[in-house]
């Protein structure tokens, strides 16, 4: 679907993910789909149905995209060395959430944490009114830990790994 | 012989590099582009068509 002719000033960012311990993560080609799919993981809250998706109540919704990959070359004598651009590989998101042990999305990501191998499918839904744009991405989750000192709000700590490839933008 | 609805359904289920798979799925341009016209824009199989289209555009005799 064609992205909506708007700019969103002052819009809501929010993390949603897939539900259920065993989730069947999305297909490349449904991460680009709003109505029926990526819908389906966000809550009413960002204009989606989130029949099958919780929120992740993060602190703050973590830079995402891809990191920096070249080749870089250099030749003897030449003044210049050159940086080829080679396929990047996606950015791992780390994030802290206050810990609660009672939160269903955080104990499904410890969940996920332990295990390292459960592909599940995350969106970050940037809302504003009635419009929505959502990037979706398979990821696996790993580095989960609970930081529970005395001196502060006990809060844990994650790592979404995206899987590379396997991700798509999509609107309302 | 491989038909387009084939192909389509086989990309709408691929897990990986949809745009890597795309590229090199060996379809009729005129038949891409016609199946385009009537997808809807949000849906899987507008997705995968709006990708064979754009490597498999249409020429001009």
């Amino acid at each position: 679907m064609a992205a909506p002719a708007v700019t969103l000033p002052g819009f809501a960012a929010s993390m949603w993910m897939q539900t259920g311990a065993t989730p069947t993560a999305f297909t490349t080609a449904n991460l680009a789909v709003w109505t029926a799919q990526v819908a389906t993981i966000v809550g009413t809250t960002a204009n989606g149905t989130g029949a099958s998706g919780t929120q992740l109540n993060v602190e703050a919704v973590p830079a995402f995209g891809q990191d920096d990959g070249v080749a870089s070359f250099a030749i003897a004598g030449s003044r210049q060395s050159d940086k080829i651009p080679v396929q990047s590989a996606p950015t791992s998101l780390t994030i802290s959430a206050a810990w609660n042990p009672s939160d269903a999305g955080l104990l499904l990501i410890r969940g996920d944490a332990y295990s390292g191998i459960i592909d599940r499918t995350y969106v970050i839904a940037a809302a504003s009114g009635s419009t929505t744009i959502a990037y979706a991405f398979n990821g696996r989750c790993s580095q989960f830990q609970i930081d529970a000192q005395p001196g502060a709000e006990a809060k844990c700590t994650f790592t979404i790994h995206p899987r590379g490839n396997q991700y798509g933008w999509s609107n309302t | 012989m491989v038909t387009l609805e084939m192909v389509v359904n086989e990309l709408v289920a691929h897990a990986g590099d949809l745009d890597l798979a795309a590229r090199f799925a060996q379809v009729d341009a005129q038949e891409v582009h016609t199946a385009l016209e009537g997808a809807d824009a949000d849906s899987a199989d507008g997705v995968v068509l709006r990708l064979l289209a754009k490597y498999n555009p249409l020429t001009e005799d």
